[in-house]
């Protein structure tokens, strides 16, 4: 649907095509501006400037560029290039290395995630409009509008780019990049209450001015006095608003990003995650409805067990396996079987089926 | 701030106990194959009502397809011998709760045969009988479905046999007729298969017998490790003799079946085992009095909370005495006789196959004139 703008941005499309030509322009893996070749000096680097991709040797790099900003060695490029923006090519294809740089670039500010949505619809919105700017930017469609569009964009949202940057990183349990990040938020911060400051100066004097030239066109009804009040009233009025105003924001800011509050927040989560897990939604009533006696459990009552149940429960059969070695020694335990048979007796005792369904059915 | 305060002195979710009957009530057994008596009929009649409409419509598809074959015999007799009216057979719903206890008798004979444990044979009853609370006789016949519970109760139980060994040692039984109708009978008790058996409670009562009623001392004279023991034997074979074959695995708890059949067995033991459970704040309230009132006198508040403790209690254990005199009642039903299933039988596979009780009609009517 963005194709058919080529036309009309011909220049633009024109040269796209003259990096694609040079692009492929690699027969020889031979740098072109000292023709150092790949074959008789290995250990040679290509390295590109994500401004035009062209590929030009290291030592061409250190060589041309140390001194400074300097124009792309490349004929009919002339492209401004700076050293430090130079890296080494992840990708084979140029065009895929472009392209991640520009996703990369675009994702940095576009940093939303699905959560920040409502809804799925919402989300997918967004990246739609992400994939727009994306594919005009990688194929030089509107080119110099979209990239203002982008800088407008960051500029408006900058804050909210930040946040999400924090969170993210606080989420990636990233301590450097989150440190950073609350640096950015306090410097950020600081430049809203100098915006502020500057906002209130101004409206100060443009009172001031008011103020002369109301007295000076005044009539005699109202006096000077009066007028002053009136207007030191208004300006009071303003100042203590204003400050309702800035609390308001720093307050919020505060707790969205501050460690502290987020502890609280965090605290708040355990106190209800550190109740045991019950996976009926409950504790389980541990009043049984039996007593339990006490059944013989060391070895040399269990040998001799006939003796030894006197005050415990007798089965005949069971004392005969309680007596096995190999069953003990794999673990198994008369205590355990008794408990066992005695809590299948009692659960389910207590429902009384007849009343119990005729009331589900009922309602 | 203040919703944020709020959201702070939200106060943590109230814990809630679950008791041991709770847990039975989210159980499957519970859930899904508990009914009142009323219910467990109208399961029953519905089940037979839509076997009465396959029957039907099986009937009226033999019939229409052997009277357009030959015409002039269907009008010649149309009043007396082939009139659709006399020819069919459908099973009342009375019938198929019948056969169903007969063919339950046949599964105790199957899984004694192949020696195995009483915990398989009470699923593959159970399972035969779930499964014809919502299907019909008339749609499938028994003998099938009762090799195929048995064989499903074996895996289920932990009691694997190889359908091959299985099938060698059964008449006129194909492996494809056990294990085509193995995913119908899953798919009709949606996939539950785990039931519970009276018999492990009924252990388990044998044990408490022994802590209430021989602990710290015998608590009746003529009662023993020895009696108890010769009680509980005797609960088993009334289980297997009454219960299983009845409808009451539908209607009580398995503890409560437990206790029915320590109840019929012996009473004057099991009902002193119920009054010194279930009715001990009572019990220690008379000790009080025996005692003598000089040496505190209970408030009235004391009186009045101990008052009602024991009118619960009180409570409580006489409808627990009521539903198992009911469990009796409801196990000892009659049993249906070798003859009667036997009608029942062949009237059940006439319902099954209409053609062939039409075809053999007409043969009957062609050769003698």
């Amino acid at each position: 649907m963005v194709v058919q703008d080529n036309k009309s941005n011909s220049y633009a499309s024109r040269r796209q095509s003259n990096i694609v030509d040079d692009f492929d322009d690699r027969s020889s893996d031979m740098c072109p501006i000292c023709k150092t070749d790949k074959y008789l000096s290995p250990n040679m680097n290509f390295l590109i400037n994500p401004e035009c991709y062209h590929r030009i040797c290291e030592s061409c790099v250190d060589r041309i560029f140390s001194l400074g900003p300097a124009p792309c060695p490349y004929a009919n490029c002339g492209k401004i290039l700076r050293k430090n923006k130079f890296k080494q090519q992840i990708f084979d294809n140029l065009s895929i290395e472009r392209e991640i740089d520009i996703r990369k670039k675009v994702g940095a500010i576009y940093n939303k995630t699905e959560e920040d949505f409502s809804d799925l619809k919402e989300y997918n919105k967004y990246l739609e409009i992400i994939e727009d700017i994306i594919f005009k930017l990688n194929n030089g469609i509107d080119r110099d509008q979209t990239e203002m569009e982008l800088y407008t964009y960051e500029q408006e949202h900058k804050l909210e780019i930040l946040e999400k940057n924090i969170t993210e990183s606080q989420k990636n349990a990233d301590a450097q990049k989150y440190k950073e990040a609350m640096e950015r938020l306090r410097q950020e911060k600081l430049r809203f209450e100098r915006e502020h400051e500057i906002e209130d100066l101004e409206y100060q004097q443009k009172q001031q001015q008011e103020l002369l030239d109301t007295l000076t066109n005044s009539n005699s009804t109202i006096s000077a006095e009066e007028i002053i009040k009136q207007q030191q009233s208004n300006a009071l009025k303003r100042a203590s608003l204003r400050k309702k105003q800035l609390q308001q924001v720093n307050t919020q800011l505060e707790q969205k990003f501050n460690p502290v509050y987020q502890q609280k927040l965090l605290e708040q989560q355990l106190a209800i995650s550190r109740m045991p897990f019950t996976p009926f939604q409950g504790d389980r009533d541990l009043n049984k409805l039996y007593k339990l006696l006490p059944i013989p459990n060391e070895i040399d009552k269990l040998m001799d067990i006939e003796n030894h149940i006197s005050d415990s429960y007798n089965d005949p059969y069971l004392n005969k396996l309680a007596k096995n070695k190999e069953y003990l020694g794999a673990g198994w335990r008369l205590t355990t079987v008794y408990e066992r048979a005695l809590d299948e007796a009692f659960i389910g005792l207590g429902c009384i089926i007849e009343q119990e369904k005729r009331q589900t059915t009922a309602v | 701030m203040t919703e944020q305060e709020k959201e702070v002195e939200e106060p943590v979710p109230k814990r809630v106990t679950i008791s041991n009957d709770d847990l039975y009530r989210r159980s499957t057994q519970f859930e899904l194959w508990s009914f009142t008596q009323e219910s467990l009929d109208k399961a029953k009649q519905k089940a037979n009502k839509t076997g009465q409409l396959l029957a039907q419509e099986r009937f009226n598809q033999a019939f229409n397809k052997s009277k357009s074959e030959n015409p002039e015999l269907f009008e010649r007799y149309k009043d007396d011998e082939l009139n659709p009216q006399t020819l069919i057979t459908l099973l009342t719903y009375e019938e198929e709760s019948k056969f169903i206890q007969f063919y339950c008798q046949n599964i105790v004979q199957t899984t004694d045969y192949f020696r195995m444990p009483t915990q398989v044979k009470l699923t593959a009853i159970s399972l035969f009988k779930k499964f014809y609370l919502i299907n019909s006789m008339m749609e499938y016949h028994p003998k099938n479905i009762m090799y195929t519970s048995v064989f499903l109760a074996a895996k289920s139980e932990n009691y694997f046999i190889s359908i091959e060994s299985f099938v060698q040692r059964l008449k006129d039984v194909k492996p494809s007729d056990i294990l085509d109708l193995e995913f119908k009978i899953l798919q009709s008790l949606k996939f539950t298969l785990l039931v519970h058996h009276a018999f492990r409670p009924l252990y388990g009562f044998f044990l408490d017998f022994q802590a209430v009623l021989l602990h710290p001392s015998p608590l009746m004279y003529d009662v023993s490790v020895d009696t108890l023991g010769a009680l509980y034997d005797k609960a088993k074979i009334w289980l297997n003799e009454n219960a299983i074959l009845s409808d009451v695995a539908f209607l009580f708890t398995p503890p409560q079946i437990a206790l029915a059949a320590m109840y019929d067995v012996n009473r004057r033991v099991t009902d002193r085992y119920l009054k010194k459970k279930f009715l001990t704040t009572s019990a220690v309230h008379n000790d009080h009095e025996e005692i003598g009132d000089e040496n505190e006198e209970p408030t009235n508040d004391d009186n009045n909370e101990i008052d009602d403790q024991i009118k619960s209690e009180r409570n409580q254990y006489e409808i627990l005495v009521r539903t198992i005199r009911k469990c009796i009642r409801i196990s000892k039903q009659e049993k249906p006789t070798s003859e009667e299933s036997k009608e029942i039988d062949k009237r059940c596979k006439s319902a099954l196959s209409p053609d062939k009780v039409i075809e053999r009609k007409i043969k009957k009517l062609t050769t003698s004139p």
